[in-house]
C-alpha cells in the first residue's frame, strides 16, 4: 500500500459489490428454477386428472354404443374444470346458509345432469365418480393457475421476496397436489379414501348388528335400523358405493320427525384433521356435530338437534389432511374397527334401554356399499 | 404419479454422483501426497478445496438415497358371515365394501367384501 491505497480499496469494494450482486442473481435464478419445476409437476398432475376423467367418461359413453369423440369429451371436461362457484354475499348474513346450500346444490346437480346427458346408461355411482374426477381436476387446475399467477407477477417485478415466499409455500402445496393425485387413483379404482372412515365404521356396525335397511325418502342417503342391547339404533350414511356425501341434514330431519320423542343421542362419526406429531388412526370422542365442508349441513343438523334438545356426540378418527384424500391405509382401517367399538360403548353409556340412538357416518362413501 | 416420476428421474443420477465422488477423492489424496512430498502449501490449499467438493457430492448422494419411492397396493378382505372364514386378497376392479363375491370354500355361503385398504410397498 504505497500511494495506490485508495485505488486498491475501491477495487476491493467494487469486487465485493459485484459478488454480492451475482450471488443474489444466482439465488433468484435458483428460486425461479425450483418454482418452475413445481409448476410443471402441478400442470402434469392437472392434465393427468383431466385425462383420467376423459377416459372414464369415454368408457361410459362407449357403453351406450355411440361413437366416442375423445377431443369433444376433452373439451367438455376442460370447460367443466374452468367453471367457478360464486358464493352469496355475506354482508347481510341472515339466511346465508340457505343461499350457500342452494348454490352448491345447483352446481352439483347441473354438473351431474350434464354428465348424465352424455352417458344415459351410466348408473348413479359412475356419474358421481366422473363428477368428482372433474372436481379434483378443477381443484388442481385452480392450484396450478394460482401459483402460476403469483410466479408470473413475482418474475415481472423481479421481486426476490415474492419468489422467496412462493418458494417457501410450495412444499405444502405439493403435499396437497399429491393428495389430489392419489384421490384420482382412488376414484378411478373406486376404493375408499381416508374421508370414507365414517361410512366404513357405519357399515361395519350395521353388518355386526345385522341391521335392516329402512327408507327415509331422502335422495343419496341410506338408512339402517337395528337393535343393540335393548336400544334401537338408526344409522345413516351416504348411498354407496359411488362418490357421494349424501344429504345427511335432510335425513336427520326425517329421522327426528319420525322417531321424535324416543331419540336420545346423535353420534356423528367422521375423519378429523390431526395436528403434526399426533398419531394417525387415534380415536377421540367429543361433543358437537362433526361434519366438514362449507358448514351448510352442520348448521342444519345443529339447528334440528338444538330444537329437539338432542345430545350431539362425536367419534373422530384422526388423520392428516392428505390422508383424508388418499386411499385408506391398513392402519386407518383398523382404527375404524376401534371406532366402531367406541360407538357401541357410547350407545350403552348414554342411551337408556328402550330409547333410540341415531348414528351418522359422515364422509365420502366411495367404495363403501350399502 | 408425477412426483414419483421426478424421484425416479433423480435417482438415475446416483451412479454419476458416485463416480464423481470417487474421482474427487482420488484427486484429493493425490494432492495431499504431493504436499507431504514437496511441502508446498498450495498443494494443501487445493487438497482442502477438493475435499469441500467431495463433501458436497456426499450430501447430494445422501439426499438421493433418502428419497423413498413407494407404491400403493390395494388389498381386500373377503369374509364369510356363516363360519368366520376370511381371506386377504388383491383388490379387483369394481369391488366395494359389502359387495357379495363368490362363495365360501368351506360352507358355500356367499362371501362378502368386508374391507378394502391400501398398503405401501417400497421399491
Ligand atoms: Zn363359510
Amino acid at each position: 500500500m504505497n500511494g495506490g491505497g485508495i485505488l486498491d480499496l475501491f477495487t476491493f469494494m467494487a469486487i465485493l459489490a459485484f459478488f454480492s450482486y451475482i450471488s443474489r442473481e444466482l439465488e433468484i435464478r435458483r428460486l425461479a428454477n425450483e418454482i418452475e419445476l413445481y409448476l410443471t409437476l402441478f400442470k402434469a398432475a392437472r392434465d393427468s386428472a383431466v385425462v383420467a376423467a376423459v377416459r372414464r367418461f369415454g368408457e361410459l359413453v362407449a357403453k351406450t354404443g355411440e361413437r366416442v369423440n375423445i377431443s369433444d369429451l376433452e373439451n367438455k371436461v376442460k370447460t367443466l374444470t374452468e367453471t367457478v362457484e360464486i358464493l352469496p354475499v355475506s354482508m347481510d348474513s341472515f339466511g346465508l346458509v340457505r343461499k350457500v346450500k342452494h348454490v352448491l346444490r345447483s352446481e352439483d346437480s347441473s354438473i351431474k345432469t350434464e354428465i348424465k346427458r352424455l352417458t344415459p346408461l351410466a348408473d348413479k355411482g359412475e356419474i358421481e365418480v366422473i363428477a368428482d374426477l372433474v372436481n379434483v381436476a378443477r381443484g388442481l387446475n385452480f392450484i396450478y393457475k394460482y401459483i402460476n399467477h403469483n410466479y408470473t407477477l413475482a418474475k415481472r417485478f423481479k421481486s426476490y421476496w415474492l419468489l422467496l415466499q412462493l418458494n417457501a409455500l410450495l412444499p405444502f402445496v405439493a403435499e396437497e397436489v399429491r393428495a389430489y393425485e392419489s384421490a384420482v387413483e382412488a376414484l378411478v379404482k373406486q376404493v375408499p379414501i381416508g374421508d370414507s372412515a365414517g361410512p366404513l365404521v357405519l357399515t361395519a356396525l350395521a353388518k355386526e348388528l345385522k341391521a335392516k335397511s329402512v327408507s327415509l325418502g331422502v335422495p343419496d342417503t341410506y338408512a339402517y335400523l337395528a337393535e343393540y342391547n335393548g336400544r334401537s339404533v338408526i344409522m345413516i350414511k351416504a348411498e354407496g358405493p359411488g362418490s357421494s356425501v349424501g344429504r345427511l341434514d335432510e335425513a336427520v330431519r326425517r329421522v327426528v320427525t319420525l322417531w321424535g320423542g324416543s331419540l336420545a343421542l346423535v353420534i356423528t362419526i367422521d375423519a378429523m384433521v390431526k395436528l403434526e406429531g399426533e398419531v394417525t388412526g387415534e380415536i377421540t370422542e367429543g361433543y358437537g356435530v362433526a361434519i366438514g365442508g362449507v358448514g351448510v349441513e352442520r348448521f342444519s343438523i345443529e339447528e334440528v338437534l338444538t330444537e329437539y334438545g338432542l345430545k350431539p356426540y362425536a367419534v373422530l378418527v384422526k388423520m392428516s389432511a392428505e390422508e383424508a384424500l388418499l386411499p385408506i391405509s391398513k392402519e386407518l382401517y383398523s382404527a375404524c374397527l376401534l371406532a366402531k367399538e367406541r360407538v357401541k360403548d357410547a350407545i350403552v353409556k348414554f342411551v337408556q334401554p328402550g330409547a333410540v340412538a341415531l348414528i351418522i357416518g359422515v364422509g365420502n362413501t366411495l367404495g363403501v356399499g350399502n | 404419479m408425477s412426483f414419483e416420476k421426478l424421484a425416479e428421474l433423480k435417482a438415475r443420477w446416483l451412479p454419476v454422483y458416485v463416480v464423481l465422488l470417487i474421482v474427487v477423492i482420488v484427486i484429493a489424496l493425490h494432492l495431499a501426497l504431493m504436499y507431504f512430498m514437496t511441502n508446498e502449501s498450495s498443494y494443501a490449499n487445493l487438497a482442502l478445496l477438493t475435499l469441500f467438493a467431495a463433501y458436497f457430492l456426499l450430501t447430494g448422494i445422501d439426499r438421493l438415497r433418502k428419497m423413498k419411492i413407494t407404491r400403493m397396493r390395494f388389498m381386500e378382505v373377503v369374509s364369510c358371515e356363516n363360519c368366520g372364514f376370511s381371506e386377504e386378497r388383491n383388490h379387483e376392479a369394481g369391488d366395494y365394501v359389502l359387495k357379495t363375491k363368490g362363495s365360501c370354500p368351506k360352507c358355500g355361503t356367499p362371501l362378502i367384501v368386508s374391507a378394502i385398504y391400501s398398503i405401501k410397498e417400497q421399491r
